[in-house]
């Protein structure tokens, strides 16, 4: 039948033509040879027939032969290239029903451009089509063979991980570190399986695009969040630069948006080496419908070559170096971001070379939306802040910020700048209405610095420490330098507007506490306060009662020994020890607690209470076997961070 | 004020007069060692006494100080006040008026707390006045908002009743001025801008009106005082036109006013404001160069060589440096007036050999040093090598004898090294192999030696910190100290004949490994400094350990548990080779250590001898 089909489709086509089928598991046979297959092989038509695929081509070497039939064995659809003795030879395989193929033969050693000019447009439109499907239909092979490999690596882990666990069931740490593992693994092979998913949705037509409000703040410390974390772990610079916004409210599909931006961004860090950074810009023009989106991710990566940049948004495509890399991905990511920044209407595009890095911008039309902020400026007119910014990239962006509202501002670009403008306006009667600063300033602590101010200023000037870091490591100490709120840079101009109006006597009466971080829950915490001033003790016991930890006292040392001794082990979950007492000192009380035979007097948290102390002081209360010191009067926030961090909080 | 007030400063008292070394005369020598023993056991005994006295009365209330009672806060700042005046401990009395400026804001005492920012402002600038004779800042912005906030009461000037406390206002705007260094553009301009603010309200007769009973006069004169030190800031041409002007109004006020006093006492003009009128004169262009430097030379030989009040110390000590600077300025002087430096430069070592050591030491550094960092080098002349030496054995006997002892060790080291592991060597004195090395044996000693010798040179910036303390150091000045490293390197640094130990004077008290020790951002360099640095550091640690009579009041070791502790923490604290080397050394340093430090405290003991 196909020797039928195949002599009227081809048999009067310039292109040589072999028809094969496969019987038992030998290799397949030529069934039939169009004459241009003939005339290409030099050879009659009942020579060739029955002839097993590779010998048509005389003797070739075993060694290449058996690495041909291997390659048939694998692919079943594809080019396979044939090296006889004088020619290179093309053959474009493709199945065409159960156990019979096409082979369409090329000689690509004489392939010159004049001989393709002589061509028939019409066969070679027809050759290129087959050629693209040929193409394609082996990219899509290959991608499914390193697919099942890409998802056959996490499902062993999975697997195998799984069974580790089940045979330590006994052993919570190992069964926790396999469930980690696992939870990796099959995050890993989520992702791949839905960008599978996605392109197949895109390719078939089947997404609808949602548009609703965004904030396009919310958006960049969304995306920030998620990338920063994977940025540090290779030691990636992650800068962010804006453009212009010319606002910051907008009506796109958030999520598809945010999957574009993903895909760039996490290509970006995939593909950039450790040391090197990642730019992010974001700018927004325009006005209402006629509004547009851009975001440009550029890095110090690898770059691309020059072919595989004109293949670069094809699915399944990957460079080479990726393989050879072990960088894993399904060559999908890509493709969707062109696919969806399409279906948006938009526009994608690629700079590279080799060596230089690679950068991708899209450009997507977009509907803006008015900001409402009248009420935020109105309440803020004619405040002034002091911006202590020692970077004037970030400077400038807070400036623009602030000078769009109107808010007046002076700049130290140095802590000496800083207070000098703080004497200034002190003589001049000029109030700053907050301070505005940066989380490192070149010439003083900013620990050092910002306490002094707050002590200057009173306790409700607002300082606002900016940051571009993930601010929840240090959020304990800059909060015990007096810093009242902290602002994720880039600046966001209505971000800030809000944040400051959030100080202004009507902004604190609208925000609610639902806005103030949720204190960790003390419950079941205990506490045992050894000091002898009652009066500091019933100041103590108040500003902690609020957190809801239970609080022992004792009045002295020996006290204090027999109350841990009277309760059960791991009763306590910290001691906090005045130093000096009468009866039985701090020291001695920690030294005799240490010594007790029980499993918690080794482990026990004493932290001593004293700011004042001598050197040897300090080190005598380590000596005595104190873990740290906290200073006096205390403060609720101190004594918790030192609940966080010797015994945790719930 | 409470009677552990009073017993602190009189052990104060005692302190200081202990401390003031080499003033008393001995029999012989031995009478000389047991004296030394006598006080060192009598200083720790004081110090001991004076810090359990704070431990157990003063720091609890500093703990607690807002349930302190009005007397302890009245008790308090009269004992601050007395740290502050003849007493001088500076650190403790920044603590308690730190705490008391808590204590005030907290319950709204205005008057207190307008004098308390003062007083811990004052306090700062003394620690900052340290740190700025060798070009360090440290309290700067701190003293600025001290001073700050309190002149910033001016705004309510008519609310405030009492009239100290409008006095505090007035000195704190004035002392806003203090807190900018001049040597730099921009310090410079915004202490200008200070005085010239402060001056606008002295001068201001609806002030004055207010307050009649305020020494205005005594504020104005501080003001152009202070403004005549902008000269050091003209000098280094950070200045302009206004500031020259500025500058030549308040040199004329002064000169205006001393030539008044000096008339009246039948006394010729004191040489800091004479120099201060001559040089605002060549600023402002009415005299040359060389009128100026004639002008100096006039005012420097119009002082005997052995004055040693504060104007002597001024034309004998500071002058020269003044000279050196000016000369700068114009390549010709520098060779015209070498015979005129090298004399100022010989006649200040025998001035520093025979000046008294007493509470004037702190100005006498202050002029020192200023000098030293403008110290002009001549091939054959006086090295500031030589002149650091000179400085260190005649101003500070104790790190004179602990820079001996280091140096000797240090050497004694290098000539082993030389013979056993002359490839460890390889660098200094600009060796290429281990030949050179053996060949160049008595060059690399010398420089080991000098190494030794001058490390410890910035510890006479801070000497008032380890001789005056009297009680364990706090944070701050265990702090503060630690900056004697980079005070060493910045007095090494600036001469051709020291360079090459600036570094070791830096780096002595970093980690072999950098992972401990400090200055935190000191970076070790590489070729013979770090050879030279890796040396000192034992030498010094193992002097340090073993002397008991030395500087800092400590229990000496013996030379075993001393090596055996060094070798210890080789490869981590120390270099492991050249640790390697003491345990065979071990007979050897012995004698160093007895002989050598025997020796060197003879020295001291010729030194204190020669003074008669």
């Amino acid at each position: 039948m196909a020797q039928v089909l195949f002599q009227q489709l081809f048999g009067k086509s310039s292109v040589a033509y072999l028809v094969l089928e496969k019987w038992e598991q030998k290799l397949p046979s030529v069934t039939y040879a169009n004459p241009a297959a003939c005339a290409f092989l030099d050879t009659k038509e009942d020579k060739l027939l029955g002839k097993q695929l590779f010998s048509v081509f005389g003797n070739l070497p075993a060694e290449q032969e058996e690495k041909l039939k291997g390659c048939f064995d694998d692919l079943g659809n594809g080019l396979i290239a044939v090296n006889t003795q004088n020619r290179k030879i093309l053959l474009g395989v493709s199945e065409i029903a159960g156990g019979a193929w096409s082979c369409a033969l090329r000689d690509l050693s004489n392939c010159s451009r004049r001989q393709e000019i002589n061509e028939n447009p019409r066969q070679k439109a027809l050759e290129r089509a087959l050629e693209a499907a040929t193409a394609a239909s082996q990219a899509k092979s290959s991608f499914l063979s390193q697919m099942s490999h890409d998802i056959r690596t996490p499902m062993n882990a999975i697997i195998g991980m799984t069974e580790i666990a089940l045979r330590h069931e006994n052993d919570p740490v190992r069964v926790k570190d396999c469930l980690q593992k696992i939870k990796s693994a099959s995050g890993h092979m989520m992702q791949l399986i839905n960008e599978v998913l996605d392109m197949s949705r895109i390719e078939s037509g089947k997404i609808v695009l949602e548009e609703e409000e965004m904030d396009l703040a919310d958006f960049l410390h969304g995306l920030m969040a998620v990338i920063r974390p994977q940025a540090d772990e290779k030691g990636l610079k992650v800068h962010l630069e804006i453009g212009k916004l010319c606002s910051e409210r907008m009506k796109a599909d958030e999520l598809r948006l945010r999957q574009i931006c993903m895909n760039l961004l996490s290509n970006a860090v995939k593909f950039t080496p450790e040391g090197g950074s990642v730019t992010v810009w974001m700018q927004v023009e325009g006005r209402a419908e006629k509004g547009r989106f851009s975001f440009r991710v550029s890095d110090t990566g690898p770059g691309m070559s020059r072919e595989f940049m004109d293949r670069l948004f094809q699915p399944y495509e990957r460079e080479r170096s990726m393989t050879v890399n072990k960088i894993q991905g399904s060559g999908l990511g890509l493709s969707i971001v062109k696919s969806l920044t399409e279906l948006m209407g938009g526009s994608v595009e690629a700079e590279s070379e080799p060596g230089q890095g690679a950068s991708f911008l899209v450009r997507i039309p977009v509907q803006l939306l008015e900001e409402d902020v009248e009420k935020f400026s109105r309440a803020l007119q004619g405040a002034a802040v002091l911006v202590l910014e020692p970077d004037s990239g970030r400077l400038a962006g807070l400036v623009s910020a602030l000078d769009q509202y109107g808010i007046k501002w002076d700049h130290a670009a140095c802590g000496n700048d800083a207070v000098d403008l703080l004497n200034e306006a002190a003589f001049s009667g000029k109030d700053y209405f907050a301070l505005l600063t940066a989380e490192e300033i070149p010439d003083i602590e900013i620990t050092q610095l910002l306490p002094e101010i707050r002590r200057r200023m009173g306790i409700d000037f607002p300082m606002v420490m900016m940051s571009e870091h993930d601010w929840s490591q240090m959020e304990y100490i800059l909060k015990r330098s007096g810093v009242s709120e902290f602002f994720p840079l880039p600046v966001f101009a209505s971000r800030l507007l809000a944040l400051l109006y959030s100080f202004t006597e009507e902004g604190k009466i609208e925000i609610e506490e639902k806005n103030r971080p949720v204190r960790r829950s003390y419950q079941n915490r205990r506490l045992l306060l050894v000091e002898d001033n009652a009066l500091n003790c019933e100041i103590a016991t108040e500003i902690l009662s609020v957190s809801g930890i239970q609080i022992d006292t004792a009045e002295n040392g020996l006290k204090a020994v027999e109350r841990f001794q009277g309760m059960p082990e791991n009763y306590y979950d910290l001691i906090l020890m005045d130093i000096q007492m009468p009866v039985m000192d701090g020291l001695e009380a920690a030294r005799r607690i240490r010594a007790l035979e029980r499993k918690d007097a080794g482990s026990v948290p004493i932290v001593a209470m004293t700011a004042n102390a001598f050197v040897e002081d300090v080190q005598d209360s380590l000596k005595a076997g104190m873990d740290a010191h906290i200073s006096k009067p205390l403060d609720a926030d101190q004594v918790l961070h030192c609940l966080d961090q010797w015994a945790g909080g719930d | 004020m409470k009677i552990y007030q009073k017993k602190y400063l009189e052990n104060l008292r005692k302190t200081a007069r202990i401390s003031e070394y080499g003033n008393d005369r001995y029999k012989d020598f031995d009478d000389f060692l047991t004296d030394r023993s006598r006080r060192q056991d009598l200083l720790l005994q004081y110090s001991r006494e004076n810090t359990g006295l704070l431990r157990d009365n003063l720091m609890p209330l500093l703990d607690d100080i807002l349930s302190a009672s009005e007397e302890d806060i009245r008790e308090l700042t009269e004992f601050s006040g007395a740290l502050m005046g003849d007493h001088k401990d500076t650190v403790l009395q920044y603590y308690i008026s730190y705490a008391v400026v808590t204590y005030a804001r907290k319950y709204g005492k205005r008057d207190l707390l307008i004098r308390e920012l003062y007083q811990t402002g004052m306090s700062l600038y003394y620690l900052e006045s340290m740190m700025r004779r060798v070009n360090l800042s440290r309290y700067c912005w701190k003293m600025r908002m001290m001073f700050g906030e309190a002149a910033s009461f001016i705004r309510i000037y008519d609310e405030i009743e009492d009239t100290e406390t409008r006095g505090y206002i007035h000195r704190a705007m004035g002392n806003l001025a203090l807190t900018y260094s001049v040597l730099n553009q921009d310090g410079l301009h915004k202490k200008m801008a200070a005085i010239r603010n402060s001056l606008e309200i002295l001068n201001d007769p609806v002030y004055q009106e207010k307050t009649p009973s305020l020494p205005w006069d005594i504020y104005i004169y501080k003001s152009h005082q202070e403004r005549t030190a902008a000269l050091g800031g003209l000098r280094e041409n950070c200045g302009n036109l206004q500031f020259v002007r500025e500058v030549m109004e308040s040199a004329q006020y002064i000169h205006a006013s001393q030539l008044e006093a000096s008339r009246m006492r039948g006394e010729p003009m004191q040489p800091q404001w004479q120099y201060a009128y001559e040089a605002a004169q060549y600023h402002c262009g009415i005299f040359s160069l060389s009128d100026l430097m004639h002008a100096l030379e006039g005012i420097y030989t119009g002082i005997s060589p052995k004055d040693f009040s504060q104007q002597g110390m001024f034309a004998n000590v500071f002058l020269p440096g003044v000279y050196a600077s000016y000369m700068a300025k114009e390549p010709d002087f520098l060779q015209s007036k070498k015979s005129v430096l090298t004399y100022m430069y010989s006649r200040l070592i025998q001035y520093m050999k025979s000046a008294p050591n007493d509470r004037n030491q702190e100005r006498l550094f202050f002029y020192l040093l200023s000098t030293v960092m403008t110290f002009v080098e001549y091939p054959g002349g006086i090295q500031l090598k030589d002149l650091a030496m000179e400085l260190i054995a005649a101003r500070g006997p104790l790190t004179y004898i602990h820079s001996g002892m280091t140096a000797r060790l240090a050497k004694l080291m290098a000539e082993e090294a030389v013979e056993k592991i002359p490839e460890t060597l390889v660098g200094i004195a600009g060796t290429g192999n281990i030949e050179e090395v053996r060949l160049k044996k008595e060059d690399i000693c010398s420089q080991a030696y000098n190494s030794g010798f001058l490390h410890d040179v910035g510890v006479l910036n801070f000497l008032s910190l380890v001789t005056l303390t009297g009680r364990q150091w706090m944070e701050e000045e265990r702090l503060l100290f630690q900056f004697h490293t980079s005070a060493g390197k910045k007095i090494l640094a600036q001469s051709q004949s020291t360079k090459l130990y600036a570094a070791v004077a830096e780096g002595h008290h970093k980690w072999y490994d950098g992972t401990g020790g400090y200055p935190d951002l000191y970076v070790r360099p590489e070729g013979p400094e770090a050879i030279l640095t890796d040396l000192v550091s034992i030498a010094d640690k193992l002097d340090g350990m073993t002397d008991d009579k030395a500087l800092h009041l400590r229990k000496a070791v013996s030379l075993d548990d001393a090596v055996e502790k060094i070798c210890r923490e080789a490869g981590t604290r120390y270099a492991p080779h050249f640790a390697a080397l003491l345990g065979p050394l071990r007979p050897r340093l012995q004698k160093i250590l007895e002989e050598g430090r025997r020796e060197a405290y003879a020295e001291i003991y010729r030194m204190t001898a020669d003074q008669d």
